[in-house]
């Protein structure tokens, strides 16, 4: 009877966590105790970030087959392996790698969002656009240091400033980044007000800084419900690629505009989003093993990643300037960071910056323009990126 | 690596995220002239109402009104806006300014109501 005590034992002990972990699976369970500490006290991002540190956490646990990112990373995923062998997280992944889950998100965020200071403002849309520079500066340094096109494009698109779009175009071009690439996008994304501000003020004035925009025109009812079908059918037909993206977001901001449908207004803003959200982030931190994030590439991801982020708001902000110097002096350069995306949090940094030279001064309605101006824009580069590469 | 197709894809990537905002931009832009041009027939009508609508009556007598610190102006500013507010609400009836008194200082009430139905979607 002890014989089999022990042997059980022996055999419980051989199985656990405990005899088969390597130093690279403890570096990754505390990088992943770090986020969450980031996403828990300095509430970075933390909606993503902690379950994007759990799932990094759970993912490097030896022994657990929660999650195989072997699975994935073949020209053709073989799904009944998925489906017999896999683990938890595997089925879940299958959202992001069927391209589900960025999308849902921003079928939620068009439920969010008002595009009204886009409408009463349509020259914010050459902001957004002008932002979108950093995706492709990036890329071009990401081959420099040795990035494969696929890759660079991965990495380029952080300089999105969008979550799910980085996710989608990760996922199809380069899945063996995913992990990286999240941590990297969602990190930066919540880094913003850190990021932004001293780039912002290195390119303007004091006297650029302190220009008091005109107030928005009220924007009626019937230009919010045509501006989703608008923008749907301009976008799907340039580039059909970024159509699920695009798609989703406008079907969200139709659903709230249109006032009829508010129960599933609701549930696309609440209870669809966080579902999705959870496992959007669950397993993105999965793909984020010890053998795909502790490497050389990582680092590259990381560089390129802030590189991205402040060409994007450069490029924002020195257009800014143009459009500053075009229109005598009526538009404040500061919200042209905001064309970033980064919902709302760019936006935010522009009406600090402003405030801080001119308390009176609201900048936040006109910083909303580019700030979802951004999103759009980084779409339509997400679409030209997959289009090429895909 | 082939610099010709990286160049490329910059080019088309910044090329056509441009195009596809400026024709966003254009198409904005017509919309809102048409619907402008609709609407600004529409509003033709609504302008003759106020002149062939009898006036609202006004009060039986002059109430004084306490302006220890608002001038006249703002006082027949106010009396003004109740007087159109009240004539759509109860149209026939008799209203009166007894007292204009100022409730708080700093921001006025109707701008943060403005700034906060502005701000409260963010």
């Amino acid at each position: 009877m002890l014989d089999v005590f022990f042997e059980s034992v022996q055999g419980i002990i051989m199985a656990s966590g405990f005899a088969n972990v390597c130093w690279q699976q403890i570096v990754m369970i505390l990088i992943a105790c770090v986020l969450a500490y980031l996403a828990i006290a300095k509430g970075y991002e933390p909606l993503l970030l902690l379950p994007i540190a759990f799932g990094m956490l759970l993912t490097n646990i030896p022994g657990t087959g929660l999650f195989h990112m072997d699975f994935y990373n073949g020209n053709v995923i073989d799904y009944g392996q998925v489906l017999q062998e896999g683990g938890l997280l595997d089925i879940l992944y299958l959202g992001v790698k069927l391209g589900l889950y960025p999308p849902l998100i921003f079928l939620g965020i068009g439920s969010m969002t008002d595009f009204g200071p886009l409408i009463a403002n349509p020259n914010s849309f050459l902001l957004g656009a002008a932002a979108q520079l950093g995706i492709f500066i990036a890329f071009l340094g990401a081959l420099l240091l040795g990035f494969t096109p696929e890759e660079a494009s991965s990495i380029g698109i952080i300089g999105g400033a969008d979550g799910p779009t980085a996710i989608l175009v990760t996922k199809t071009l380069a899945p063996h980044m995913l992990g990286s690439i999240a941590v990297a996008a969602y990190s930066y994304m919540a880094l913003v007000p850190v990021i932004q501000p001293p780039i912002m003020k290195l390119l303007t004035t004091k006297k650029e800084r302190l220009v008091r925009m005109d107030s928005l025109r009220p924007v009626s009812r019937t230009e919010k419900i045509v501006f989703p079908i608008v923008v749907t059918l301009v976008v799907s037909f340039m580039v059909p690629d970024a159509a699920p993206l695009v798609g989703m977001l406008m079907l969200g901001n139709l659903m709230k505009e249109s006032g009829v449908v508010d129960r599933l207004v609701k549930t696309a803003q609440n209870e669809m989003m966080n579902i999705i959200t959870i496992c959007l982030g669950v397993t993105v931190g999965a793909t984020a093993s010890y053998d795909y994030f502790l490497t050389p590439k990582t680092l590259g991801i990381l560089v390129m990643g802030l590189c991205a982020f402040a060409i994007g708001t450069a490029g924002g902000v020195l257009f800014g300037k143009l459009m500053y110097i075009f229109s005598g002096g009526k538009v404040n350069p500061l919200i042209g960071s905001a064309g970033v995306s980064a919902v709302p949090m760019a936006a935010r940094v522009s009406q600090n910056v402003g405030s801080k030279e001119d308390p009176t001064n609201f900048l936040l309605m006109h910083a909303m323009g580019p700030n979802v101006a951004g999103v759009i824009g980084s779409a339509v580069a997400a679409g030209v990126l997959l289009s090429i590469y895909a | 690596m082939d610099w010709t197709t990286a160049f490329g894809t910059i080019l088309t990537g910044l090329v056509v995220v441009f195009v596809a905002l400026l024709l966003l931009i254009l198409l904005l832009t017509i919309f809102r002239n048409v619907l402008g041009g609709m609407s600004g027939k529409k509003e033709e009508k609504p302008a003759a109402k106020p002149i062939s609508r009898p006036a609202p009556p006004a009060p039986a007598k002059p109430a004084p009104v306490v302006t220890s610190d608002i001038d006249g102006e703002v006082a027949a500013a106010i009396t003004a806006a109740l007087a159109v507010i009240l004539a759509e609400e109860g149209a026939g009836k008799a209203y009166a300014v007894r007292s204009i008194k100022r409730v708080r200082t700093g921001r006025s009430a109707w701008g943060a109501a403005g700034l906060a139905e502005n701000v409260r979607p963010f």
